[in-house]
């Protein structure tokens, strides 16, 4: 009875942890997605309405992004620049949400740039500076997006199989 | 609303200026008539008050802004965002929520072979905006005609000598009425957001309940769009100078609406050589001047008013407002 309790928790685990693997490249993916879909209406309505960076900041979040762009606008009342801001904000939101950690570094680094120019120049500038984040993320999704696709099923897979042969030796 | 002064500057000013900075203007008494908080990099902090200035060095006499905190201040009065605000760089200045004027030099960007705006901010300069009720009530009777009707005037002076201050003062006395008759519809055309201190358009100090504010608009479509749209008694407005701005002044006058504006001379010489100030004298669009100077180092003194021909009335022979032509 016991050992059949065993084999069952330990199956479960090894499904459960493939299937972890593969919902953070999910989560990863989406919350790319979405702040390629904040960033594109931010360099819109920048151009629009002019507002400051605050208030696109919370006219542009969305479900996803509200973690980081919600800490971002109250950054900016404390810190001297919009990129001391935006490395806050991204600090807290990688810490706070499981979708922003499972950023990769090259992300997070391409991120910093535009973060670098934000909100220090002309419009026109900023407008090319959004270009720029807009190509590399339009880039780095297709990458993720493969990736979960590969790699998600290769996880969830793993997990299944990794639990039938652990199980299987220990029956 | 009505502002109260003491120590409201360092309120006001303290969001946009670095910690270091706002911990030297800490120690500065409250009470002090300061008029503007001069920054520049690598350099100390200068305070000018009414006659005289004072240098504020960092511990161990250094500078007390470096070149980072202009920079940082320039994006804390930005809100972080330059690009909002590109047109009032064009023009080198930025206005705080509550009138104060921040000046801005540095390096003058060109675009298309003409200026376009200013990067690596070096200098900044916060004029202090003050509401000062009654500071008019030395020249109302003067800009009253004997039938009530109000005098087409210009207020002049070098800068900093308390141009806005009266003019805000003026919009809203006539605006509330009392000593010069029925209150009046008044028109404040303020393009740099100072006279009324704007913030999201909606006038901070007390202008009277008959002013319509226009603020962020240009002087000479203000004063057309004003003429056509808010059938003002009385447009106020600041600083004038160029052509387009008389041009637009004397429309109004023609409409039957009275100017009352400020601009930068220095004394009655120079205002006869400013040809496109000068030709409204003679077309009648402007009837009083009012010079205003520092006495003993004091801003907002009135040191002579004059009629459109020029002569002090004060000097004229029946008393100040008897024989005039209208």
């Amino acid at each position: 009875m016991l050992r059949a309790l065993v084999v069952v928790a330990v199956f479960l685990g090894a499904v459960t942890t493939g299937a972890l693997a593969s919902n953070r490249l999910r989560l990863r993916q989406n919350t790319l997605k979405a702040m390629l879909a904040s960033v594109n209406h931010i360099s819109m309505r920048m151009e629009y309405t002019l507002e400051p960076l605050a208030a696109l900041a919370h006219a542009c979040k969305n479900d996803t992004t509200a973690v980081f762009f919600d800490a971002f606008a109250e950054k900016l009342k404390t810190e001297p620049n919009a990129h001391a801001a935006w490395a806050d904000a991204m600090c807290y939101a990688k810490s706070v949400d499981p979708g922003f950690a499972s950023l990769h570094r090259e992300e997070s680094k391409a991120f910093e740039e535009y973060a670098l120019v934000l909100g220090r120049s002309g419009y026109r500038q900023q407008h090319k500076n959004a270009s720029l984040l807009q190509e590399q993320l339009a880039l780095i999704v297709s990458k993720a997006q493969e990736e979960n696709l590969k790699k998600g099923r290769l996880y969830k897979s793993l997990g299944v199989l990794g639990g039938i042969a652990v199980a299987i030796l220990l029956i | 609303m009505q502002l109260n002064e003491t120590a409201l500057w360092k309120r006001q000013i303290s969001s946009v200026l670095p910690d270091k900075l706002n911990d030297m203007l800490a120690q500065i008494d409250d009470k002090l008539a300061l008029e503007e908080v001069r920054i520049r990099a690598e350099q100390p902090l200068q305070l000018c008050c009414g006659g005289f200035d004072k240098l504020i060095y960092a511990a161990g006499g250094k500078p007390a802004a470096t070149l980072e905190d202009c920079q940082e201040i320039v994006s804390r009065v930005t809100g972080h965002s330059i690009y909002a605000w590109e047109d009032e760089l064009k023009h080198g200045f930025i206005t705080l929520p509550g009138g104060y004027r921040v000046g801005l030099c540095g390096k003058a960007v060109k675009e298309g072979g003409g200026f376009s705006q200013f990067a690596d901010f070096t200098s900044i300069n916060i004029r202090i905006s003050r509401a000062c009720a009654g500071a008019a009530d030395k020249v109302m009777r003067g800009l009253v005609r004997p039938n009530g009707h109000i005098y087409p005037a210009l207020i002049i002076s070098p800068p900093g000598c308390g141009k806005t201050t009266l003019l805000r003062d003026i919009a809203r006395q006539l605006s509330y009425g009392g000593a010069c008759g029925a209150g009046l519809k008044v028109s404040l055309i303020d393009e740099r957001m100072e006279l009324a201190g704007s913030v999201r358009g909606a006038a901070l100090f007390d202008l009277g309940p008959r002013t319509d504010v226009l603020s962020g608009c240009g002087k000479p479509e203000g004063i057309r769009m004003a003429v056509r749209v808010l059938s003002p008694d009385v447009i106020i407005t600041d600083e004038l100078g160029g052509q387009d701005d008389a041009a637009a002044v004397e429309d109004a006058a023609f409409c039957g609406v009275v100017t009352i504006a400020s601009a930068h001379v220095t004394d009655i010489t120079a205002l006869r050589k400013r040809l496109p100030l000068s030709a409204l004298l003679y077309s009648g669009a402007i009837q009083r001047i009012i010079l205003l100077g520092r006495e003993d180092g004091r801003a907002g003194s009135i040191m002579e008013m004059y009629d459109g021909d020029l002569q002090p009335l004060q000097r004229r022979k029946g008393g100040v407002l008897c024989f005039e032509r209208w």
